[in-house]
């Protein structure tokens, strides 16, 4: 651990410490916590929630909706991304899928997915989509980016293939699958809780807001917002915690 | 033994080889040299099986088990020294024959120090050495060496000649060398083939029957020989 007041930090501080200035001020000159609650108010109603049973069924719903839609997004990406890195034919085959999906309105997924899926699907649908192009793409582009040389010259040393496999194309592809994991679950929670508010499952963080919001509970609302921004900055320091060590030979 | 028998052979719409015939001597340094572009390392690739021949045949290749030597090393970034050498090692001999090995040929190029050290924290010539002991900790009985030596400095040359030769003396095998360096050729080359402009149908053997190394006898005559041979 460095110095945690090096330069950098001090300035980050600082623009936290701005932002929440401009929010108190904002809060006071409307001087009413029903429209804008104060950063302070805001704050103990999110540690509020920590002593709520219903609140760890809200987090724990999402949490595991989120995995599920990331691991199936995670599978069907390597399905899809690694045969696309090794033959252009088949990258040829899945690009007009990879761009529908792409730019396709989440919002016409979402309603498209209200009707034909159960509730409870309805998110863990749309953060696979979400996920799914990010990772396929970053994985073709790893393989792609394998250096042959260096399979021909393990092919001429004999080395087998699950080897080759293992300890040519995946360490190769490692800085690839951490840039990739790194946004796409940026953008995976984000949509897993667009599709709650939307769906409207009987727990989740998506589901609180939603209810939040139709009872006017701008406080609640705004920790909810904590929750979930708590929640992404979880995901990316598991994500850089468990594959910076692996990536650190690369420098591009 | 190797024999290349009416080999033909094109690269990218240039013949390089037209119908040559050409035989390894076994257990010697086998030098090609020749000028840059002449299709060396085509022959190279023929030999480690990388690419075949458009006509002819290649006696005796089935029998040999190659090692290459690269002209761009091709070691990998992500693994260390140790780990660079004893991957072609692995599934071909027992765990403790791979650590020995291994050792062994790491401290005959004199990297056995730097054997935790990544790519990116050596040098070029420390990663050539990587290659060199790569190709000879491996059981292969036909070392091929691409340019090896090229784009370093007359000390670091010398170093990495030395710690191939100590390799190779080691555990001596059939080697085939390219090189377009008419020095390096004297110092290593039992046999020197001079190669001419592709197309390749011929080319001049002169044996020399001396171990190889930087203070061989006679040298003066040979280099004029060959110097004859260009004009």
């Amino acid at each position: 651990m460095k110095a945690l007041f090096t330069r950098n930090n001090s300035i980050t501080a600082l623009s936290i410490l701005i932002i929440l200035v401009i929010w108190e001020l904002l809060a006071r000159s409307m001087n009413s916590s029903a429209i804008l609650p104060g950063p302070w108010l805001s704050f103990r109603t999110f540690l509020s929630f920590w002593y709520d049973a219903s609140f760890y069924q809200a987090l724990g719903s999402t949490l595991i909706r989120g995995l599920m839609g990331f691991a199936l997004a995670f599978l069907v990406s390597l399905l899809v991304g690694i045969p696309s890195g090794l033959s252009p034919a088949i990258e040829a085959f899945f690009a007009p899928i990879l761009v529908i999906i792409r730019s396709t309105p989440v919002i016409s997924i979402i309603l498209l997915a209200l009707i034909w899926f159960k509730v409870e699907h309805v998110p863990v649908f749309i953060s696979f989509l979400t996920m799914f192009p990010i990772l396929t793409t970053n994985l073709t582009e790893g393989i792609k980016a394998v250096d042959k040389g260096i399979i021909t010259m393990a092919q001429v040393y004999n080395v087998k293939n699950i080897r080759i496999i293992r300890e040519i194309y995946l360490p190769g592809l490692l800085p690839f699958i951490f840039s990739g994991l790194i946004t796409a679950v940026g953008f995976g929670w984000r949509a897993i809780i667009i599709g709650e508010v939307l769906s409207q499952p009987r727990f989740g963080i998506g589901t609180g807001m939603q209810k939040a919001q139709s009872y006017l509970l701008v406080a609640d609302l705004i920790a909810w917002t904590l929750v979930a921004v708590l929640i992404g900055f979880i995901f990316e320091i598991l994500i850089k915690k468990a594959l910076k060590p692996h990536t650190h030979w690369y420098t591009t | 033994m190797i024999k290349l028998n009416n080999i033909s052979f094109s690269y990218e719409d240039k013949k390089i080889f037209e119908q040559l015939s050409l035989s390894l001597h076994s257990g010697k340094i086998n030098c090609f040299l020749g000028p840059s572009g002449c299709g060396k390392t085509s022959l190279l690739n023929l030999l480690a099986g990388i690419t075949k021949p458009d006509d002819g045949y290649i006696d005796g290749l089935s029998e040999e088990i190659p090692a290459y030597i690269f002209q761009e090393t091709r070691i990998m970034l992500w693994k260390n020294v140790y780990q660079n050498v004893i991957l072609p090692l692995k599934d071909k001999m027992p765990d403790e024959k791979i650590g020995h090995t291994a050792e062994q040929y790491l401290r005959l190029v004199n990297l056995w120090e730097n054997r935790f050290s990544y790519p990116r924290e050596l040098s070029g010539g420390m990663r050539q050495r990587v290659s060199i002991a790569r190709a000879f900790a491996y059981p292969s009985t036909l070392v091929l060496m691409d340019e090896a030596f090229q784009g370093l400095d007359l000390l670091l040359k010398k170093a990495l000649i030395q710690a191939f030769i100590d390799s190779w003396k080691f555990e001596p095998r059939t080697v085939a060398f390219v090189t377009h360096d008419l020095d390096e050729a004297l110092i290593l080359g039992q046999e020197i083939f001079i190669l001419p402009d592709p197309p390749i149908r011929e080319f001049i053997n002169i044996s020399l029957d001396q171990e190889p190394g930087m203070e061989r006898k006679d040298m003066k005559a040979i280099r004029e020989q060959i110097i004859q041979t260009f004009h």
